[in-house]
């Protein structure tokens, strides 16, 4: 027993040793993770393209200009939601575009089709401002598919997330419209530096993003790298606190179930009553 | 329970230091590397255990005290605890001390995290690396206690008493056993 202890302090006091050896960093700095890269707007080869083919009939969301409430007839319960994301400003220097390449257009039951209309919308999440909407035509007739190729480039601040989504609005709630695509690619380029990460997600929802909210601001938020800590003891620290008295009310009833009518009585205690 | 022979006593001399370390370091890393307080307070338990083991009840309780590590339970808890309430000025378990909220504690966990992929940097992440302090102190105050209590309820079998009795039965049964097998 002596041994082990005189063993264990003496490995503990060489750990700390080998910390403060490190801390002192006679190796250099710990290498960190390259992620930036050269990026040119000319050659696509470091640019992120995505393309996707789903023909998607409906996507229907709320105008966030539009102070009225909109409702929508959607005919396919599947929502169509891009996310452009840059991580950090700091490793980006110039300016960047995005490109956005589709081919859609706005379908219509019936009534005035001046009063409708639809297209994409790239919403800045972190403004809250719709920073580019791509308005499609209205067609000549009720419903009537009119296809139609568009190509925009826009202007995107890297720091800010941005969100793409097919808008359909009708104003005055009559008629059920609907904006529909066939394909959606989008480019995003820039001068210097390339952002540090680019992220397009489909099938999302766009009302459920805790779990990306949490991903994208645990490290500015609580400062830990480690995320599902942070959750743990940040986010759902009271959580935690459940977790903390399950396990001291089961060592209580551990304590209850081995029960003796004496303490803990050390053998030369034992001896003297004896 | 007898102990065990010098081979399980040496390899947990050895062992036992390299366990209490990993545990700790997993409990101080909790928020720049996989595991936690729990993950480290049951691996500083296990060190625990391999000690009772090695070494047998009768030794262990003249070492290890009961009262000692309920009282390192309660203290992990109440730490817990009180360091939810510390953070009431916003909301219960708020993290006041992550990223310069407080700049004369910034060197209490309090420096900006690097954003992205990094190595991380242990004066990071305000209250969860003392959240993680506190549950990694309860845990192994519990696992150790669970332990303690089923020690304390052992009654050793009929012949083991006899053993224990004192070292010279030990050795008695050694040399019957070495007898029997140079007879054979």
């Amino acid at each position: 027993m002596k041994k082990t202890i005189a063993f264990s302090a003496l490995i503990v006091v060489f750990a700390f040793f080998l910390m403060a050896v490190a801390k002192m960093r006679p190796f250099g700095e710990p290498p960190m993770a390259n992620v930036s890269t050269d990026w040119d707007i000319k050659s696509t080869k470091n640019s992120t393209w995505r393309s996707w083919h789903d023909v998607v009939n409906t996507m229907v969301d709320k105008d966030d200009n539009n102070d009225s409430e909109v409702e929508f007839t959607t005919r396919s319960s599947k929502s169509l939601v891009g996310k452009v994301t840059f991580a950090s400003k700091t490793s980006y220097s110039g300016r960047s575009w995005m490109r956005i390449n589709t081919r859609g257009g706005c379908w219509k039951s019936s009534g005035k089709i001046q009063d409708s209309f639809a297209g994409v919308q790239v919403y800045n999440k972190t403004t809250h401002k719709v920073a580019y909407y791509l308005d499609f035509p209205s067609p000549v007739k009720p419903g009537v598919y009119e296809w139609h190729r568009y190509e925009r480039k826009i202007a995107i601040n890297p720091s800010d997330t941005y969100s793409i989504r097919m808008v359909g609005i009708d104003k005055w709630k009559e008629h059920a419209v609907a904006a529909y695509w066939e394909y959606l690619n989008i480019e995003v380029s820039g001068e210097g530096q390339a952002p540090q990460e680019t992220k397009f997600e489909l099938g999302e929802r766009a009302e459920l993003e805790m779990d990306d909210y949490i991903i994208e601001h645990c490290q500015r938020e609580t400062g830990a790298n480690n995320v599902v800590t942070a959750v743990v003891f940040d986010y759902r620290g009271f959580d935690t606190l459940g977790e903390a008295t399950v396990l001291f009310s089961a060592v209580t009833g551990v304590g209850v179930l081995f029960r003796r009518r004496k303490r803990w009585v050390k053998p030369e205690e034992k001896k003297q009553e004896a | 329970m007898t102990p065990m022979s010098k081979i399980v006593v040496l390899v947990t001399n050895l062992l036992c230091g390299f366990i209490l370390v990993f545990g700790f370091y997993v409990i101080v890393h909790g928020h720049l590397t996989p595991g936690g307080g729990f993950q480290g307070g049951a691996v500083v338990a296990s060190a625990c255990a391999l000690v009772v083991i090695a070494y047998g009840d009768k030794r262990v309780k003249e070492r290890l005290s009961y009262d000692a590590f309920s009282a390192i339970e309660a203290s992990g808890l109440i730490a817990f605890v009180g360091l939810g309430f510390f953070g009431l000025g916003a909301t219960f378990f708020y993290n006041f001390l992550a990223v310069e909220r407080i700049s004369s504690l910034r060197w209490l966990f309090g420096a900006k995290a690097l954003i992205g992929p990094n190595p991380g940097d242990i004066n990071t992440g305000g209250v969860i690396p003392l959240l993680n302090l506190a549950v990694g102190t309860e845990v192994l105050g519990a696992l150790s206690i669970v332990l303690l209590l089923m020690l304390m309820t052992y009654t050793p079998k009929r012949g083991e008493a006899e053993i224990e009795e004192s070292t010279a039965g030990r050795r008695a049964q050694e040399t019957g056993e070495k007898h029997e097998t140079g007879g054979n």
